[in-house]
């Protein structure tokens, strides 16, 4: 059986995205406003 | 309200700025804000709230924008407490939102537990209250069953028909929130915008180089994203790629195999399918260009004819397959017949940086490194990576004298952007020393009639 071998650059994006998801992501914050038009 | 929502988008900072009428509440938001409040006194409008109640306020203010931009900024310097992945996507006059969320708390989320919930915040950009955006609607579930730390909890939410509005300039805003401790006010985990719903596949492209002398399957990664809803089949238009798995629900994420041995020499290119659909109704393509070249990758030594006592220049050619971005490599010589080695950068070279390294000299070593600049990579194609040159020797012995690689000092390598050893054939390379005694077959004189 041939050796099956992770290609170069498509494993260096999952590896990105694989840091990007195991660190805490920036915070969205949401502001709410409750009004009363006059 | 709307001053400070340009101000932060400018910023590139990541908040959201919504207004509700107070009295006709959506959702149950303006629960989170008399939580947080937490008073029977009297409240003033307008009502402001942060991060679901993590910071509110009421009333009149002497700066408002210096106010709410206090809140803002700190509510900004906390971490996220979850990862959310939404879509939305209109069904009739309706919009219907996927979410999924991971919990990155500390602890575990539940409906009953600590009242956690997901809400979907859908705003129309318009101006009709008193700000340029308006809440239209709110739908929420409560999260359940329980959700460990580090679980995922996934939930579709739609909301109820919203007429008149315009759907060009609705969008929506996904959080989740619960009670944190033991006080009263709620505090988000974390929220994302949504988008509309849609297949993705990263990378869109593959770009192989094979071997053809030590020929190696190849696996590619393939990321799918989308909504949680999604499953998915993939098929290839040729034979030598196959997807592993070749179907799935959309977390699963599939390989793409090259299998070298079914290439042919050169080029040749494959296109990758992925169909994606979800139960209820929606269906997505994206596809994956595969492009493979399948040659020798050869690094070989020239052949140079010298005079004794001259110098000679001998070439170090490369038969790239242009995914290679450095490449190391040792000589040794007889120092007996050359010396004095200095390298120096090829023709073809291109933008790499030359290491050499001649302390062995004297022994017959010489040494070269090339590296070329982050992420580029040698042209496809036939390559004058260096030349080195030596003295040869006025008292030479023989007709020629080899140079043949080596691995010392430097050991022979080839790699890749991302520094992945590369497989090559080495060939040895000779030079030919000119003056050496030429042999010549001796003449015959041969006589009219052939004798």
């Amino acid at each position: 059986m041939r050796a099956l071998r992770l290609s170069a650059l498509p494993l260096a994006t999952v590896l990105l995205a694989g840091a990007a998801a195991g660190q805490t992501a920036a915070r969205l914050v949401v502001f709410e406003d409750f009004m009363r038009p006059t | 309200m709307d001053a400070l929502a340009s101000e932060y988008a400018n910023a590139a900072k990541s908040v959201v700025f919504l207004e509700q009428h107070v009295d006709f509440p959506m959702g149950k938001r303006i629960a989170r804000w008399w939580a947080a409040y937490n008073s029977t006194a009297p409240a003033y409008l307008p009502l402001v709230m942060v991060d679901s109640g993590h910071r509110i306020s009421s009333g009149s203010q002497n700066d408002f924008k210096a106010t709410y931009r206090a809140l803002v900024d700190a509510e900004l310097a906390r971490p996220a407490q979850g990862e959310i992945e939404a879509y939305t996507r209109r069904v009739g006059s309706r919009m219907r939102v996927y979410a999924r969320l991971r919990n990155a708390a500390g602890t575990a989320l539940s409906v009953s537990g600590n009242d956690a919930a997901l809400h979907a915040l859908v705003w129309e950009d318009a101006h009709v209250g008193v700000t340029n955006r308006i809440v239209r609607a709110a739908p929420w579930v409560g999260i359940y069953p329980d959700v460990a730390p580090q679980g995922e909890f996934t939930a579709t939410l739609e909301t109820s028909d919203l007429p008149g509005v315009n759907w060009n300039a609705l969008h929506t805003v996904v959080v989740a929130d619960c009670l944190p401790g033991p006080g009263p006010a709620y505090d988000m985990l974390q929220g994302a915008l949504a988008e509309p719903a849609a297949l993705a596949a990263d990378p869109q492209t593959v770009t192989l180089a094979f071997d053809a002398n030590t020929l190696e399957d190849r696996a590619v990664p393939v990321r799918l994203v989308g909504p949680y809803v999604l499953n998915w089949t993939a098929v290839a238009d040729v034979p030598w790629i196959a997807v592993t798995p070749d179907s799935g629900s959309i977390s699963v994420q599939p390989a793409l195999e090259v299998r070298s041995g079914m290439l042919s020499p050169g080029w040749q290119q494959g296109v990758v399918t992925f169909s994606a659909s979800s139960e209820d109704g929606m269906s997505f393509a994206q596809t994956i260009a595969v492009s493979a070249f399948s040659g020798p990758r050869v690094v070989r030594v020239g052949t140079a004819t010298a005079a004794r006592g001259s110098t000679v220049s001998v070439p170090v050619e490369f038969s790239a397959l242009g995914d290679e971005s450095t490449a190391s490599f040792s000589l040794a010589f007889d120092p007996a017949v050359l010396s004095s080695p200095s390298v120096s950068l090829g023709a073809d070279a291109g933008a790499a940086v030359l290491t050499t390294d001649t302390s062995q000299a004297a022994g017959g070593h010489v040494a070269a490194s090339l590296g070329l600049p982050a992420g580029r990579t040698f042209d496809q194609g036939k390559l004058q990576l260096v030349v080195v040159s030596f003295s040869v020797a006025s008292e030479a012995p023989g007709q020629a004298t080899e140079i043949i690689w080596a691995d010392q000092p430097v050991t022979r390598q080839i790699t890749g952007v991302t520094g992945g050893a590369l497989t090559a054939t080495y060939l040895d390379g000779a030079v030919l020393l000119a003056d050496a005694p030429i042999v010549r077959a001796p003449r015959r004189r041969i006589a009219p009639g052939g004798r």
